[in-house]
Parts: structure tokens; sequence; C-alpha cells
């Protein structure tokens, strides 16, 4: 496997792919510039590319961004009918109509478009991640503490071409059988066999995975240290549900130490469920100096981005009230930060691809 | 279902405590709307607490049951209900109905709210991994599907009216359909305000009965239509569904929950009679 060339991006790391997904989505959040957002998308439009030229399921994450597109496409209109807001008057509708009535201006157009165009990047960000990384992947890069979800979801994951080939059996066979399907009330004959399969399909894997000896107990852990763990994890939800209290109506460094606290004995406690975790890796990621770099970059991207949003709330929103406001703010150095997000983009465009082994190493 | 009912409830409750009051906690804490569709600018910590909490109480629920909760049975038979959910929510319906909350009710009734909780949340997160529906709603969207399934294990049980207890499991997915986008619109509402359009938008010192006089305005305006079909169908479907998926679900609830219980099998050894199976 190693010695082969590898296809990027299968092979690029996957908490990279996590951190640059993070900081993009977050600054995409945050960040209502439509200068910035531009750059977001552009970065992304990028990546999204290099992604699709290796992923024969492209079309379907399409469909995804053409989706953000319709709602950015409603979202002005809807901002321009239900938001009176600007100086700039296009036209008036008569005032008795309820919620629609008065002017409609250009600045609310723009606050619409500029509302949609952040949701539509957003989406862009997501569909990119979700094409770059396939669930298999992400399946795998759950923490152990998380195992057992991971087992369900992979069962339902393997499962779903399984049922959808049921159905097509037990309709073929309704079919011959000389029943018709007409209505959404025909359906109980199809469901119920269905199911029916399903439960003797599940009853099957149980009876598997423990004629196998592997149970579904994923922890090395003593009756003693369970009742730890789980009296842990009660006390820290119980402390988080004190420290959310007491932030809103008693002393605000009482509410965020309960809450500090809380959330530090809930990683303690999942470091030490991961730690007892019985779990056989057949492959490891390896980081290359790319995927540090993507790393790095991303991090770097969002802390710029942030402390702007922080320190200059003027340059980052935007909410125009009169003509002169329509043209957003720009300044060079969080454009940087942002453009950098292409990262990912460019080491594919100049091949990185068959940089280092980025790929999967047997262990 | 006989799960491990201690600890494992006790925790799912917890979580949903914390979870309800992170989709609240705008409310309480104050937070200055600002103009656009989501979460954004000047308090950008408040959606982002939220998340994390939300992020939180899912991996403390999730977590719970790697200690043990679960045997292989019950690993099995939620995959494959996932897998089922995850299909049915693949299928398009008329205007964006997608049956996604039959399974869930009826499940949680039958099974108990841990497993309706896990059925929610567990399918969304398949659906969304397999098309492509990842994105910062996600924990949201299995938090409240985990809710649909959880209060459905605590209606009074109706086993011997089945035509009863059918219709009142559909009115329960009718009312949760409605009452899924409106708590699936909180997450962002909060956050969000058109300045002169203060009828539908929250503003930070509003009173309860204004809030929710203000948040009536914006769901009738903005989510009912497209939540009506989604209630009305899964309504549809869970009356059509319920007394035969009922019907399946406990004649296999014996083989999935039986515990092996070993004083019986020592007793066995004195007393010939056969293994009790509950």
């Amino acid at each position: 496997m190693s010695n082969q060339p590898v296809c990027w991006p299968a092979t690029r790391n996957t908490t990279a792919w996590l951190v640059w997904v993070l900081a993009t989505a977050a600054l995409a959040l945050t960040i209502r510039n439509p200068l910035y957002i531009t750059l977001i998308v552009l970065a992304t439009w990028l990546v999204h590319v290099q992604v699709a030229r290796n992923t024969p399921a492209a079309a379907n994450w399409s469909g995804l961004v053409r989706l953000g597109l319709t709602i950015w496409l409603i979202a002005i209109p809807f901002s321009a009918l239900m938001n009176h807001q600007g100086e700039t008057v296009l036209f008036r509708l008569p005032e008795s109509w309820p919620l629609l009535g008065g002017p409609i201006t250009a600045e609310s157009v723009a606050a619409g478009a500029a509302s949609g165009y952040s949701l539509w990047a957003l989406l862009l960000v997501f569909a990119t991640f979700n094409l770059a990384v396939d669930a298999a992947v992400m399946i795998q890069a759950m923490p152990a503490f998380l195992s057992q979800a991971g087992v369900i979801t992979t069962i339902a994951l393997t499962f779903i071409p399984r049922m959808v080939q049921d159905t097509r059996e037990i309709r073929e066979a309704q079919r011959i059988r000389g029943h018709r399907f007409r209505s959404w009330r025909d359906s109980v004959p199809l469901a119920m066999p269905l199911l029916t399969t399903a439960f003797e399909h599940a009853i099957q894997l149980a009876e598997s995975i423990e004629s196998r000896g592997l149970s579904a107990r994923t922890m090395d852990l003593s009756a003693r240290r369970t009742r730890l763990v789980r009296g842990a994890l009660a006390l820290a939800l119980l402390a988080l549900l004190a420290g959310l209290v007491v932030r809103l109506v008693g002393p605000p460094l009482l509410g965020n130490a309960l809450v500090a606290g809380a959330a530090l004995v809930l990683m303690g406690a999942f470091y030490d469920l991961e730690r007892h975790a019985r779990r056989t890796r057949f492959v490891h990621q390896v980081w290359t100096r790319a995927d540090k770099a993507i790393v790095a970059i991303s991090v770097g991207a969002l802390a710029v981005g942030l402390g702007t949003a922080w320190a200059r709330p003027d340059l980052t929103g935007y909410a125009p009230v009169d003509a002169a406001s329509l043209l957003p703010a720009f300044s060079l150095v969080p454009g940087i930060a942002v453009t950098l997000l292409a990262l990912p983009g460019l080491l594919g465009a100049l091949g990185a691809n068959t940089a280092p082994t980025g790929s999967e190493a047997p262990q | 279902m006989k799960v491990r009912i201690g600890w494992t409830h006790l925790i799912l409750l917890l979580a949903t405590l914390v979870g309800l009051l992170a989709f609240l906690y705008p409310f309480f804490a104050g937070v200055v709307p600002q103009a656009g569709t989501l979460p954004s600018g000047a308090h950008p910590q408040s959606p982002l607490l939220a998340l994390t909490v939300i992020l939180l109480c899912l991996a403390a629920i999730l977590a719970t049951l790697a200690t043990g909760a679960m045997n292989a049975r019950m690993v099995a038979i939620l995959g494959v209900l996932t897998a089922a959910n995850a299909v049915l929510r693949a299928v398009p319906g008329p205007a964006g109905f997608a049956a996604v909350f039959t399974l869930p009710v009826l499940c949680g009734y039958a099974y108990g709210a841990t497993f309706g909780f896990l059925l929610g949340a567990l399918s969304l997160l398949a659906s969304a991994m397999i098309g492509g529906g990842i994105g910062p709603w996600l924990p949201y969207q299995m938090m409240a599907l985990g809710w649909v399934g959880m209060t459905s294990g605590w209606l009074p049980r109706m086993d011997r009216y089945p035509r009863l207890e059918a219709l009142v499991l559909a009115l329960w997915s009718l009312l949760w359909g409605f009452g899924f986008g409106a708590v699936m619109n909180i997450w962002f509402w909060p956050y969000i305000m058109q300045p002169q359009q203060s009828a539908m938008y929250w503003s930070p010192g509003a009173g309860l009965l204004e809030t929710l006089k203000r948040y009536g305005v914006f769901y009738v305006t903005t989510s009912l239509w497209w939540d009506a079909a989604r209630a009305i169908g899964n309504g549809l479907l869970t009356w059509l569904m319920a007394v035969p998926v009922l019907r399946l679900l406990r004649r296999f609830q014996r083989r999935f929950f039986f515990v092996w219980d070993r004083s019986i099998e020592q007793a066995s050894t004195t007393d010939p009679s056969p293994p009790d199976v509950r």
C-alpha cells in the first residue's frame, strides 16, 4: 500500500483535516464582512476543486453546495422584505401589509446577501470536508472512549446498502404475489418484512460477535473503576449544570470556576477511559510536514481572525445602515490570514500527493 | 428495557438538563443579538459555549455506554435500527417530509428512554455521515432527536389498548414534528436580530411572554409550513405503523434484552428447572 503512488487527498491526516475544518468554519461563523467571506470562499473553493478531482462522490456533494446557493438566493428577498433598515429606498410596500409593509432598501438587500453568503460559505466548508474525509476514516478517528458509538455507526453504515438491497427484494417478492404499491398505505407490507429481516440480521450479528468472544465490552475496567468513572461523569455534569446556573444568577467567578472544574473532570474521565480502551489499529496515520503546516496555518488564521473580531469588530462585522456603510471595510493582515486557509488546495495543486508518505502506514 | 438503569439513566438525565440549559442559555445570559442570520460578531463565545456544552453532554452519554452499559445484542440492534432510520430519512417525501421520527418514537416507547435517545442521536450521526450533513448544527440535531426518543420512553404504557396506543403515539409524533423544528430554531434565533423587525426577533430584556410572542411570530413566518409537512407525515406514518411495529418490537424484546442470571444457574444445580429469562 505504501509503495504505490497515493491519491490526494485520501492520504491526508484526518486530524489535520479536522483542525482545518474547525478553523475555517469558526471564521465563517464569526466573520460577516463579505470581503473576508469571499476570501474564505475562494480558499475553500480551491481546496474543494482539488478534493473533488480525486473523489468519485463529488457529484453528490455539489448538491449540498447548490442547496446553499438556493438558501442564499432566498435569504436576499427575505431580508429585503422583513428588514426595512437603511436610507437608500428602492421602493415601498403598503404600510398596512403585516411584517412586509414599509420601505425596501439597498441596505437590507445587502445585509441579506451578506448573511446568505456567510451561510453558503459555511456549507461549502463542510461540503469540502465531507468530500475529503470518508465515513470510515472519520469513525477511525473517533476517540477510543467513544468506540461503542463508533461500532454502532459502523454497523449502521455497513447495513444501509444491505437494507436497500433487502427493500428491492421484498418489493419484487410482493409484486410477484400480486401486491401493488399504489399509496403510502401500501408501505406496511413492505416495512414489516424489512424490519423483521433487519432484526434477524441483528441477532445473527450479535451471535457472531459473542461466539468470537469479542462481546461489546471495549474497556479493561474493574467494577470499582467503572463505578468511579461513572460517578465522575455524573458529578461533572452536575457541576456543569450548577456552574451554568451560578454564572447567570450568582458570582460569575464561581460559575466560571465550576464550569472549568466540570470540564476538567469530564476530560479526566474521558482520558481515563481512553487509556483503558482495548483497540486494535491496523493502520496508523502519519504526520507529514504538509499536515503539520496545515494545522499551524489553520490555528494561526483562526487566532488572527478571532483576534480581529475581538479587537476590531467593525472590520469583521457588516451591518449597513446608510449608503456610506454599504462598502465593507478591509485590512490586509486578516485578509492574508484567511487566504492562507487555501493551503490544502495549494499543496494538492503543487503535487504534494507524492510527498513523504502521507499514507497510512501498516503497523 | 432492563439495561443498567442506575448510572446510565442518571447521566442521561443530567446531560439532558445541561443540554436544555445550553439551548436556552442565551435568553438568560442577555446576549446582544447581531444583525445577520447566524451567531456571529461581538459575542462569539456564547454560541461556542453552548456548542461546547452540547458536545460535552453527548460525549458523556456515549462514553457511559463504553463502560459496559451495552451488550453485543444491544449494539447490534441499535446499529441495525440506526441504519433503518438513516434510510428512512434519506427517502424524499413531499414538502421536505422525512420519516425520521417514527422509529425513535416507537422504539423509545417500546424499549425505553435510553434506547430511544441513542437511536435518535446515532441515526442522525449515521445519516449525516452518508449524506454529507456534518456541520455545527449536527450536535444540536442529535440532541433534539435523542430527546424525541427519550421522552417517548416516558409515555405511560397502553399495551392493552392497541388502537389508543397507536393514536397517542401518532399524536406524539405530530407534536414532536413541530417541537423538533421549534427546538432547532433556538440554536440560532437568540443571536440574530433584524433592526425594526423587533416583532419577531428576541432582544435582551424582553420578558417571557414577550419572548414567546416574538418567537411565535418568527416560527409561523419561517418554519411552520416546513414543520407541518414533517409533523403530519410522521404522525400519519406512526399511526399506520404503530400496531404492527410495536408487536414486532415486543416479539423481539425477549430475544434482545434477556439477562443471564448466574444465581439462578447455580440454583439449578440443585433444582433442575430451566433458567429464568427476563
